[in-house]
């Protein structure tokens, strides 16, 4: 089957990750998946701008989709050509829902936006996805379009790392989360060790996604950052995120606020436990496990005295290892983008 | 019936006044005329609620993406993104909503057409584009029309589009011209068919009077564009301009066309080459016989007695065209006559109220229909 993925996709953010290995995967497993957009030979995607009518098109809809650099009349060939029903939204960042506010994080910036944005996903498509076990909206099921590749694994071993802790990932509504991780840090500074920031915003500048309509996206505290002596790196591409987290001994898994609410997972979910590096979940016990597996549990950043459950990290780093590696398995089980294909066969098959 | 068009929502852009005459007409008619695109302050209302919508009309030009000109140089302009600014995500909305039998492409600058190319001017820059272009049109509509009494291919129906609104005719009175010439456009692509009206007009220049140039482009290439479409569309010799002694004077606004056109004994009626070629119709061809001048037509006599009457071919600049202007300046008042049988005949055969029904009858029928224009 030939899947035409429709997302405007940068390399260094976004679904970047995913969208390179289900090209790469699909090809092994007898498929094809290409990146609508012009060839562009320079661009890790498989980019093509031919539409034929059995194609099955799948819209990713992330927050670019509403970016004015959009390929201006792509929306009409794929309409025109491929019916209704070979065609699903995977609406990424639950914005197919009413307008939220989750402690200054949003989905939309107003009402209207939201009954726009599903007025345009229900113009596309019946059948509308998000990767979440929980939509909110009773017409949206799960998917979930980010996955685990167990090629990315990288052997755990955390002696003589540069770094005790690295996050990789972009500001984004994701100050708090951050913090939190800081916070726990904070009373056991000088045991952890060097600390990295890879991504885009956090050393407040203002205009790397886009407008907002609440300052919250971009919100940083610099001073705290480098009271803590925080090393606040450029972004790096996809190819180099899990590497770029496997210079740390442990690395947080943040996500923002309205994605903790929704239960929504990111390309993020999957690639930090397949790098060399401890993941330390900042999420509910409940949702963590709900993906990783029961083991999981114990590496959630508890409420109470979380700095204990960095201390012990860093002092038994081998037994941690142990546990992504029973995370590694069942992940590899349950979210391969190989499952993923046969999933995505099977709906347009339906 | 409630029409919604899809087009730029900028004054100056070539077909918005046209658009003002069918939401006048449709207003006296008891239908209801609004542009599909987000609410903001235009002559037309603009509206993105597809609800009641009887049909979308597509009014199609040149540039889809990207409307040039209208701001001082130097200013951001608004982007407007998605075909006509109306956003990329308004048109999947539009799409789903309106059946395919109820949306109506009308292709104003003859794109839908194979590549053609006639004296320098071009519908389409290559193959590859022309092919895109059509195909687009396709995607939309099998309802696709131009403004033409003759259009090339066999799935084309034939729509003016573009009408006459004798509310604007100003009483022809030349005792008092300012002006004997007054040419009232931009360039673009226009040069060839100006410097056929100017080598006229050469001959005879001293008895003309005082000439003007009302419009964009005339004095320099701009440099923003890129080339080669820079040379072929903005072409112009300012040195014989200038040798002319015809004054360039920046655009003015829509509303003030035909007062502009009115300060003159007579105004040349030019288009593109390729407008010639598919014999197009264009607002202008309609505004200027509503002037308080003598439009002298630049196109073929056959083109000017189906649209104009047959008496308007006596106004066709042909081979004796400098002695054609001199007799103009002469007796303006011979040709007025001329004038008032045109603007009879216009209002009778090419009224907005007329357009729109012709609409109608567009946007019912099951195909193609053939008009009785």
């Amino acid at each position: 089957m030939r899947f035409v993925f429709v997302n405007w996709a940068h390399e260094t953010h976004g679904s970047a990750q995913d969208l390179h290995n289900y090209s790469r995967v699909a090809r092994t497993l007898g498929h094809d998946v290409v990146l609508y957009g012009p060839a562009n030979p320079a661009s890790a995607f498989n980019y093509s701008m031919e539409i034929r009518d059995d194609d099955a098109l799948v819209f990713i809809f992330e927050f670019t989709t509403n970016l004015e650099q959009s390929e201006r009349l792509s929306f009409l060939r794929m309409l025109s050509r491929v019916p209704r029903h070979r065609r699903i939204v995977i609406d990424c960042d639950g914005k197919y829902n009413d307008a939220l506010n989750v402690v200054g994080d949003v989905n939309h910036p107003d009402a209207a936006s939201s009954r726009r944005w599903i007025d345009v996903c229900d113009s596309l498509a019946d059948r509308i996805y998000q990767p979440t076990y929980r939509p909110l909206r009773s017409n949206v099921r799960p998917f979930f379009f980010h996955a685990y590749n167990p090629t990315w694994e990288v052997p755990i071993e955390c002696r003589d790392k540069r770094f005790g802790m690295v996050y990789v990932g972009n500001n984004w509504f994701r100050w708090r989360a951050l913090r939190r991780v800081l916070e726990a840090v904070e009373p056991i500074r000088p045991e952890v060790g060097r600390i990295g920031l890879v991504g885009h915003g956090w050393d407040g500048e203002q205009s790397w996604g886009g407008p907002m309509a609440t300052g919250d996206a971009y919100y940083t505290d610099l001073p705290y950052l480098r009271k803590m002596g925080v090393d606040i790196l450029p972004p790096v591409r996809f190819d180099r995120v899990v590497p770029c987290m496997g210079e740390g001994v442990f690395s947080p898994v943040i996500y923002r606020p309205l994605f903790d609410h929704l239960r929504l997972v990111t390309c993020r979910t999957f690639e930090t436990p397949a790098a060399n590096t401890i993941p330390l979940f900042a999420q509910e016990v409940s949702f963590v496990t709900e993906i990783y597996g029961p083991d999981a549990a114990e590496l959630v950043l508890p409420e109470r005295d979380p700095q204990d459950k960095v201390l012990d990290v860093l002092a038994r780093p081998d037994y941690f290892g142990g546990i992504v590696s029973r995370i590694r398995r069942h992940l590899a089980a349950t979210y391969s983008y190989e499952a993923r294909i046969h999933e995505l066969v099977d709906l347009m098959r339906n | 019936m409630r029409l919604m068009f899809v087009y730029w929502r900028t004054g100056d852009a070539g077909s918005a006044q046209t658009l003002y005459g069918y939401a006048k007409a449709a207003e006296a008619m008891g239908h209801e005329v609004m542009l599909y695109a987000p609410e903001e302050p235009f002559p037309v209302k603009c509206s993105l609620n597809l609800e009641s919508a009887d049909a979308v009309i597509f009014v199609l030009e040149w540039n889809m993406y990207l409307h040039p000109g209208e701001l001082p140089k130097n200013t951001v302009r608004p982007a407007r993104p998605g075909l006509m600014g109306i956003g990329h995500l308004n048109l999947v909305r539009l799409m789903n909503r309106v059946p395919r039998e109820r949306r109506i492409v009308i292709d104003d600058d003859g794109m839908y057409n194979p590549i053609t190319s006639v004296e320098g001017d071009f519908n389409h820059t290559s193959e590859e584009a022309c092919r895109l272009r059509m195909e687009t049109y396709e995607s939309l509509s099998d309802k696709i029309y131009q403004p033409t009494l003759h259009p090339v291919l066999p799935n084309v129906g034939s729509f003016l589009f573009h009408a006459y609104n004798p509310a604007l005719e100003v009483p022809l009175d030349f005792s008092a011209k300012e002006l004997g010439m007054i040419y009232v456009g931009s360039n673009w692509f226009r040069w060839r068919p100006m410097m056929r009206v100017l080598r006229a007009l050469e001959q005879v220049r001293s008895c003309v009077g005082r000439v003007c140039i009302v419009g964009r482009d005339w004095d320099r290439v701009p440099d923003w564009v890129e080339s080669p479409l820079r040379e072929q569309a903005y072409y112009t010799d300012p040195a014989y301009l200038h040798g002319l002694d015809i004054d360039l004077l920046p655009p003015i606004p829509a509303q003030h066309v035909i007062a502009t056109m009115s300060r003159a004994v007579f105004n040349p009626v030019v288009v593109r080459p390729i407008f010639h070629h598919f014999e197009l119709i264009n607002p202008r061809m309609f505004e200027t016989p509503a002037a308080n001048t003598i439009p002298l037509f630049g196109l073929n006599p056959r083109y000017v007695g189906e649209i104009f009457g047959d008496r308007a071919r006596e106004l066709v600049l042909d081979e004796h065209a400098a002695d054609k202007i001199a007799d103009v300046m002469s007796r303006p008042e011979y040709y007025a006559d001329i004038v008032r049988g045109i603007r009879r005949h216009l209002a009778e055969t090419q009224s907005y109220q007329k357009r729109l029904q012709e609409l109608i009858q567009i946007i019912e029928s099951k195909g193609l229909v053939a008009l009785c224009t």
